[in-house]
C-alpha cells in the first residue's frame, strides 16, 4: 500500500512565510499506529524526499486524530525570485507514494 | 455564557446573509472577523495594497454593518490585507460609504497596526533583543537597524490588550490594522474573565470561519458558545457541520505544531484537549490549557524591496526542442551573460519554470519527465524595471529563434498565447522583518483614536 491509499488527507501549506508544513490524516486507527510504531514516516525519509537536513525537520504524531504533522524550512520563501509555490500548497506530492508496509 | 460569531474566515471572502441571520437569531454578544494576513506573500505589504478587491470588502461590510448595528452587536475587524495604515484607512472609507448608504452612526475605536521605524531603531539602540520568529537564513537572528532601514514598511500583530481598551469604551466597532487573528475573538471573553486556555482555543477555531467545518470553507460562518469550563462550536449554515475530527484536525491547519500555539505571553497547550460530538452539528471542547510565560512579544513584519520582475509565458511542443530543453535553456542564459556583459551578474536573476516537468516541485520532483508539451514561464528579477524588461525581451527573441543543431528550423520554437509577450510583473518584495518584539506595555506601539463613522 502507498500513503495515498491509507490516508484521508495529505496536504501541505506554509505556517508563516518560512516554514513548510505537511499534514497527514490516516483513515484507520490500526494503520495509524502501525505507521507510528514502525516510524514509517521519519526524519530520514523526509530528509531524502525533500533534500532538507535531518536536524531541520520536525515530526509530531497526534493520536487523537490519527494525524501526523511534518514541519521543515521553506526552500524559497514567498516573494523570493524563483519561488515555486507561495502557499506551499502543492508540496505534499513526494509523500503520496511512500510505501506503507 | 458568551456567544461569539465569526461571519467568515476573512474579510472579502464573502459573508452569506442567511448564515448571518441564523447567527443573529442566537443573540451573539460579539461578531469578529479577520481581514489581515501574511498568507498571500510579501507583495501587498510592500505595495501597500490589499489582495482582496475593495469591492469585495465593501460587499461584506455592506451585509454586516447595518445588520450588526440594528441588532446592537459589537463588531471587531482587522483591516485589511497587510494591515497597514493605508489599507486600514481604505477600509474606513468604505465603512463611511456603507454607513451613509444605510444612514448609520457608528462609533469606532481605531487601532493602527503600523510600527514606526524610528520607534524600532530606538528600541534596538536601547538594547532590545528582537529575535527572529522562524529559524531561517533569510532573516537576521536579531533584528538590526539596517533591517529596519531596508524595510519599506513594518506592521505588528497586536494582541488582545489594545482591543480590550477599545471594548471598555462601549463602541460599536473596533477596527484594527494588522492584528493577531485570535486576538480579535479573545479580547472580549478575556475582558469578561473567561479561562484563557478555552478562550484562545475557541478563538483559534473561529478565526478561520467555517474552515473547521465539514465541508470546509472560509466564505461561511462559525458560532461558539463559551462557558466557564467548556465551549461549543458549530457552523450556522445547516449544510455544514462540526465534527470531532474536523474541529480537532483544525489545530493542524497552517500551524507548525498542532499541540502548541504560541501567543504574545504564552502558549495554548492542546495536548490534553478533548472533543465530543455534542449534537449532530456541534462539538464540545474541554481541556485546552494556557501556559503563560513571563515575557510579552508581538510579531513584527516588514518587507524589503528586492527589484522588479518581468515575465513571459509560452508553450513548447516540438519534440526535438523538448528533448534538448536543458541545453537550450542553459545556452540562452549564457547568451544573456554575454549580451549584457556590461551589467554585473548579481544585478539580475533568471528562472525558467518548466510546467509539465518540474515547475511545482523543482529538485524534489519524483517524476521529472517532459510529456508531449511544456509550458515555460520565464522569470527575470533585476535591480531596475527597464533592465528586467530588457533581459526578458532578449530571452524571448533568443529562445524563440534558438539555433540548436538538432532543431529542424528556427523560425519559431515557441507558441505565445498573447501579445504583448513580455509582461511587467511589478515590484519584488521579500520579508526581511519577521521578528518578535518584546513589549513592557502590550499597547505601547499601537496608536489609537475614537472616531464617528457616518452621521
Amino acid at each position: 500500500m502507498r500513503l495515498r491509499e491509507v490516508a484521508s488527507v495529505v496536504r501541505s501549506k506554509l505556517a508563516g512565510p518560512f516554514i513548510l508544513t505537511i499534514d497527514v490524516f490516516v483513515h484507520s486507527r490500526e494503520t495509524y499506529f502501525k505507521i507510528k510504531s514502525k516510524k514509517l514516516i521519519n526524519e530520514e525519509l523526509i530528509s531524502r524526499l525533500y533534500r532538507v537536513p535531518r536536524e531541520k525537520i520536525r515530526i509530531i504524531y497526534c493520536d487523537h486524530v490519527n494525524g501526523i504533522k511534518i514541519a521543515m524550512p521553506m526552500p524559497k520563501p514567498p516573494g523570493e525570485p524563483g519561488c515555486r509555490d507561495i502557499y506551499g500548497a502543492q508540496q505534499h506530492i513526494p509523500l503520496l507514494n511512500v510505501a506503507i508496509e | 455564557m458568551l456567544r461569539i460569531y465569526a461571519p467568515a474566515g476573512h474579510l472579502g471572502h464573502g459573508v452569506p446573509r442567511e448564515a448571518l441571520e441564523a447567527a443573529l437569531k442566537l443573540d451573539p454578544d460579539l461578531v469578529a472577523l479577520q481581514g489581515t494576513s501574511t498568507d498571500y506573500g510579501p507583495y501587498y505589504l510592500g505595495a501597500n495594497t490589499t489582495p482582496q478587491p475593495l469591492s469585495a470588502i465593501e460587499r461584506d461590510l455592506n451585509v454586516l454593518l447595518p445588520r450588526l448595528k440594528k441588532a446592537e452587536v459589537p463588531f471587531i475587524v482587522s483591516c485589511a490585507g497587510p494591515g497597514t495604515d493605508h489599507t486600514l484607512n481604505l477600509t474606513l472609507r468604505i465603512m463611511k460609504r456603507v454607513a451613509e448608504r444605510h444612514s448609520l452612526k457608528l462609533d469606532a475605536y481605531v487601532l493602527s497596526g503600523e510600527i514606526s521605524k524610528e520607534y524600532l531603531v530606538e528600541r534596538i539602540h536601547a538594547g532590545a533583543r528582537i529575535r527572529r520568529a522562524a529559524d531561517t537564513e533569510y532573516l537576521s537572528e536579531f533584528l538590526t537597524v539596517e533591517d529596519v532601514r531596508n524595510a519599506v514598511r513594518i506592521v505588528a500583530q497586536m494582541g488582545p490588550e489594545p482591543i480590550m481598551t477599545g471594548l471598555k469604551m462601549g463602541v460599536d466597532m473596533v477596527c484594527t490594522g494588522r492584528a493577531l487573528d485570535t486576538a480579535l475573538f479573545a479580547a472580549y471573553p478575556l475582558l469578561k474573565g473567561y479561562d484563557k486556555g478555552l478562550v484562545m482555543h475557541m478563538s483559534k477555531i473561529l478565526e478561520c470561519g467555517a474552515m473547521s467545518a465539514e465541508p470546509p470553507t472560509s466564505g461561511d460562518g462559525m458560532f461558539a458558545i463559551l462557558e466557564k469550563d467548556h465551549f461549543l462550536v458549530f457552523p450556522t449554515n445547516p449544510k455544514r457541520k462540526a465534527t470531532v475530527i474536523s474541529i480537532a484536525a483544525h489545530s493542524f491547519y497552517e500551524r507548525e505544531d498542532p499541540t502548541r500555539e504560541w501567543g504574545p505571553d504564552g502558549y495554548l497547550d492542546l495536548s490534553q484537549a478533548r472533543y465530543e460530538q455534542y449534537d449532530e452539528r456541534t462539538v464540545m471542547v474541554t481541556g485546552s490549557r494556557w501556559v503563560p510565560v513571563n515575557i510579552y512579544t508581538v510579531k513584527v513584519e516588514g518587507v524589503a524591496h528586492k527589484g522588479y520582475r518581468a515575465v513571459m509565458i509560452c508553450g513548447a511542443r516540438d519534440p526535438v526542442f523538448l528533448e534538448n530543453l536543458d541545453s537550450i535553456l542553459n545556452g540562452v542564459k549564457k547568451r544573456v551573460r554575454q549580451y549584457f556583459s556590461d551589467v554585473p551578474p548579481q544585478d539580475y536573476e533568471i528562472h525558467f519554470h518548466v510546467y509539465g516537468r518540474d515547475a511545482v516541485l523543482g529538485p524534489i520532483e519524483p517524476e521529472p519527465n517532459v510529456l508531449h508539451e511544456a509550458g515555460i514561464l520565464v522569470e527575470v528579477v533585476a535591480m531596475k524595471r527597464q533592465l528586467a524588461m530588457d533581459i526578458c525581451s532578449y530571452i524571448r527573441s533568443t529562445l524563440f529563434h534558438y539555433d540548436h543543431p538538432a532543431l529542424r528550423g528556427a523560425a519559431g520554437n515557441l507558441a505565445f498565447p498573447f501579445s504583448p509577450m513580455v509582461l511587467d510583473a511589478g515590484e519584488v518584495y521579500v520579508f526581511n522583518v519577521y521578528h518578535l518584539l518584546p513589549l513592557e506595555d502590550p499597547c505601547e506601539p499601537f496608536r489609537s483614536s475614537l472616531i464617528r463613522i457616518g452621521g
